[in-house]
């Protein structure tokens, strides 16, 4: 699988009418200059020789370098990666546990006002695009109101702080800054919401929708004539059957999340891959595109795994077995 | 001590639109470690009619009664956790379906002593094993933390038994238990059920379409039909000498081992209700005007309770094609 | 008897009319749509192309209703043309991954065994490949512009065509009136044409109206990155990208091209949602 998508990509990459070669040296630059950047890159060597230097290069961890910032490409991967993750696992952090939290609310209490107010808000998320919900926060949370930074993370030299793992929030902790540290997480709220707006309702309207299904169920009368409090049925009983598809559509969005990030960085300008990549490929900088394209693909490999580890904690029976 | 244990006035379901109430207008009372049974064919309301008395229903359902209580307490106006306190220490329940009766994901114990207060657990599983030993499960203390997957059907509804009796009830409703059930094993939960209500002084209320299962058990048999309370009477007299046309028709559908049979089985015609007079009236064979047009009231005849205009003249009229099961 | 029929009639006539209202709506505005995307010049009050850089990022006016952007261009004719591109291009990719998903699906299913082991691997890879990597990669290769979006969102979005399909042949096979077809003597093309894709349709039509929204959503944020359309097209995605260095002081320059693609996906989704609980 990640094979497949490693090749596609490097396929995809070398099939270009343009010449690589000339767009690295720039318009600019004369033929020998062209002939001098080819060879440095190994772009003149045949097709399948720079197939296997690729993948070797894979295996070493050298995944070349980039044009734009004259770094190793896995040096800028390890500097922007963190600022991406701390995005991605706040978001996500908040999408699964209010997703979960409302679904739950909402199938407990379906004729309330809460219940009402959620059949009208799950479904308008998914129709705002990301970019223009984060341009419109920004607008007005962060540009009209100032309560928000209006881009980047925590600015590091203005707080004192050491750039470390490139986590705002980690850095500050293990500066001992609080003050740094409640800056980061400012800026990290208005692009955190931006993401849950967009993915939030897909996980609640699910959680309902099975919630409901589970409440129906005969072992709740059961529970019920047994004299069992209704929470205790809701979350214990019910609850715990639910999640079995709630989390693998969690698993599913953490996909798309990643998706919605690198529009979110660049609306932002959070300093993650996000940025990295669209950067990169303004600037037809290749290496930088393959090495993200292995970082996405493995990411959803990892993710499908962990989903999958997750089920033999949920079911009984496959915990038995296994 | 001698007032009965549950009084049951006038008690009405129904559920959404309807106009045809799912249980309606029945009153009945259950003395103290009375052994009752209420019989129908399904849609007769007999188990809405349980399921009520604990306040069980769903949603959508409407519950309308001018008295039930028991043992003292008023059940139509008892707050959600009197309510449960009733569920869990007086009034046992056992469900019909033991598959989809319990929870998969988790243990038969956790599911038996979530209604307990955490403090408790250890005592209370101590008496939970006791009375799985009772109700003839081996190895209680290591079945308690299995699966539900991991027992068969008659072992579930003992367990299920077992934890109904944990609060020391003083009534047991039991609807359908044996219904899902192999027929052996539907004989040995129906003496186990037998021998805790005669060995605790419990009340047992069983509910079932079979009326050759609970005539071995039961004392006094309800009959009931589309919702309606038809006949009401101790279960001997009601075998030797049915006073509701229904009745009558259900014993001779009825099949049963003696060899006396020549007449073929009786098949109750399948018209519905009739909406008007009596409810049974449409398919009873010695239906007349009256019949139509004003519903019987419930009149005592000795010691049967029975609704129908023609009642003492059930036994001469119609045919005697069944045989007392015995 | 009669009067109850007559009074039932009556009653379902008002039920039905109650319902017709909502789908009505929902038809009208769809050939709205359909009407702005192949006759925007009907609708657009001002040249979507035209500079007028003296009234340059002006607020919402009666003349000019969403604004103007930095070029002095109307931004609502600029909507207005732009559902040519972005809707236009979203019924294309959807038009197209469709076909192509149906037949291969259908193809897979109808005729099982290695062919169909073969056909859904390549399903599986496409399956969860990110579209964004996939965009960037042709938009590298053939060229910065809507061809390598339009190619890039069909090459991702046609798997699931495909395997819903395949499962939809698959439980058509085995019905009886297929196997009363072929005893009269039907070929297996003829089979698959006239009887089994027809079936399948509605589950198809379904998804495609919400593939419309989803793929919008898609197509206008690989614009908004610059890998779609380019200037000067009034791409939503891409009106949105421009006004992002405007707005701390042209609110409705990035408001009303984003608004425009919430109206629009919300309108196809719920038309699917409608369309979904009637037929299945």
């Amino acid at each position: 699988m990640v094979w497949a998508s490693i090749t596609l990509t490097f396929i995809l990459s070398r099939i270009i009418p343009a010449d690589p070669a000339r767009l690295a040296a720039g318009m600019q630059a004369g033929p020998a200059q062209v002939e001098e950047v080819r060879r440095s890159l190994g772009l003149d060597k045949p097709l399948f020789e720079q197939y296997l230097t690729y993948l070797r290069g894979i295996l070493k961890f050298d995944l070349g370098k980039s044009i734009q910032t004259r770094q190793s490409v896995t040096a800028d991967i390890l500097r922007y990666l963190p600022a991406t993750l701390e995005l991605v696992l706040s978001s996500f952090f908040v999408i699964a546990v209010f997703g979960i939290l409302f679904g739950v609310l909402w199938a407990r209490f379906p004729k309330s006002f809460f219940s009402k107010v959620m059949s009208a808000t799950s479904v308008i998320g998914v129709a705002m695009p990301v970019f223009w919900t984060g341009l419109l926060l920004q607008m007005f949370f962060a540009a009209k109101l100032g309560w928000f930074p209006i881009a980047g993370n925590l600015p590091y030299q203005e707080f004192g702080v050491n750039f470390v793992t490139g986590m705002g929030t980690v850095d500050s902790l293990l500066a001992g800054n609080m003050t740094a540290l409640r800056e980061s997480v400012i800026a990290l709220i208005l692009p955190v919401t931006t993401l849950v707006i967009s993915q939030i309702g897909v996980a609640t309207r699910l959680t309902k929708a099975t919630m409901e299904v589970e409440l129906k169920q005969r072992y709740v009368t059961t529970a019920r004539a047994r004299g069992v409090n209704e929470w205790r049925i809701t979350i214990l009983d019910a609850l715990r059957n639910a999640l079995n598809p709630v989390v693998t559509m969690l698993g599913l969005q953490f996909g798309w999340l990643l998706g919605g990030t690198i529009l979110v960085e660049v609306v932002f300008s959070w300093p993650g891959l996000g940025l990295y990549a669209f950067n990169a490929f303004r600037t037809f900088d290749y290496n930088p595109i393959l090495a993200i394209t292995l970082v996405i693909t493995i990411t959803f490999v990892l993710m499908n795994e962990l989903v999958s580890l997750i089920y033999p904690v949920l079911d009984p029976k496959l915990r038995e077995t296994s | 001590m001698n007032s009965p244990l549950l009084i049951v006035n006038e008690l009405n379901v129904t559920y959404g639109d309807n106009l045809h109430a799912a249980v309606s207008n029945v009153s009945f009372e259950v003395a103290r470690a009375a052994s009752m049974a209420i019989v129908g064919e399904s849609g007769s309301g007999k188990s809405t009619l349980a399921l009520s008395l604990i306040r069980l229903l769903g949603p959508n359902a409407k519950l309308s009664a001018d008295t039930i209580v028991f043992d003292g307490t008023n059940i139509m106006s008892a707050t959600k956790s009197q309510l449960r306190k009733i569920r869990r220490d007086q009034i046992g329940t056992v469900f019909q379906d033991p598959f989809s009766s319990w929870n998969p994901s988790r243990t038969v114990g956790t599911q038996l002593l979530d209604a307990f207060p955490k403090s408790s657990h250890e005592s209370v599983r101590e008496t939970l094993i006791d009375y799985m030993e009772v109700v003839g499960i081996d190895r209680a203390a290591s079945r308690l933390d299995d699966y539900p997957y991991r027992f068969s059907g008659g072992l579930l509804q003992r367990a299920m038994i077992a934890g109904a009796l944990l609060g020391n009830p003083s009534l047991l409703i039991a609807d359908e238990p044996t219904s899902a059930l192999d027929v052996t094993v539907q004989a040995e939960l129906l003496n186990l059920l037998d021998d805790l209500q005669h060995e605790r002084g419990l009340a047992l209320l069983l509910i079932s379409h079979n009326i050759a299962v609970v005539s071995k058990i039961s004392e006094k048999t309800m009959v009931m039909y589309a919702g309606e309370l038809v006949e009401e009477s101790s279960t001997i007299d009601l075998l030797t000498h049915p006073k509701h046309p229904y009745t009558v028709n259900l014993l001779s559908s009825t099949p049963t081992m003696s060899q006396k049979r020549k007449i073929p089985l009786f098949a109750i015609s399948n018209k519905g209700p009739s909406d008007q007079g009596c409810v049974y009236s449409s398919k009873c064979s010695i239906a007349i005007a009256q019949c139509k047009i004003e519903k019987p009231p419930l009149i005592i005849l000795g010691s049967t309770r029975v609704a129908c205009h023609r009642s003492n003249e059930v036994d001469t009229l119609m045919e005697h094609n069944y045989d007392p099961i015995t | 008897m009669k009067n109850l029929n007559g009074e039932q009639k009556l009653l379902s006539k008002n039920i039905l009319k109650l319902k017709n209202l909502s789908v009505a709506i929902l038809y009208g505005l769809i050939g709205l749509i359909a009407l702005a995307v192949l006759f925007p010049s009907v609708f657009t009050p001002h040249d979507p192309y035209g500079l007028d850089v003296i009234n340059r990022l002006k607020a919402p006016s009666l003349n000019h209703l969403f604004g103007t952007d930095e070029g002095g261009r109307d931004i609502f004719s600029r909507v207005i043309q732009g559902a040519r591109v972005s809707v236009g291009s979203s019924i294309l990719i959807v038009g197209l991954s469709a076909s192509f998903g149906t037949f291969f699906g259908a193809i897979a299913g109808w005729f099982g065994g290695l062919l169909d082991t073969l056909l859904m691997r390549v399903v599986d890879v496409f399956l969860s490949f990110p579209y964004l990597v996939l965009a960037m990669a042709l938009a590298a290769s053939i060229g910065r512009d809507m061809r390598s979006s339009i190619l890039a969102l069909a090459l991702v979005w046609w798997p699931g065509y495909a395997r819903m399909v395949r499962g939809q042949v698959l439980s058509i096979k085995a019905k009886l009136f297929i196997r009363a077809s072929r005893s009269l003597g039907a070929t297996n093309g003829n089979l698959l044409l006239w009887h089994v894709i027809p079936h399948t349709s509605r589950a198809v039509a379904v998804r495609m109206s919400l593939d419309i929204g989803y793929v919008l959503i898609a197509l206008t944020g690989l614009s908004f990155l610059g890998l779609g359309a380019q200037n000067p097209s009034p791409e939503w995605g891409l009106m949105v990208s421009n006004a992002k260095s405007y707005i701390s002081v042209a609110w409705w320059y990035s408001f009303f091209p984003g608004l425009a693609i919430v109206l629009i996906v919300s309108l196809f989704v719920s038309f699917g949602d409608r369309l979904s609980r009637d037929y299945i």
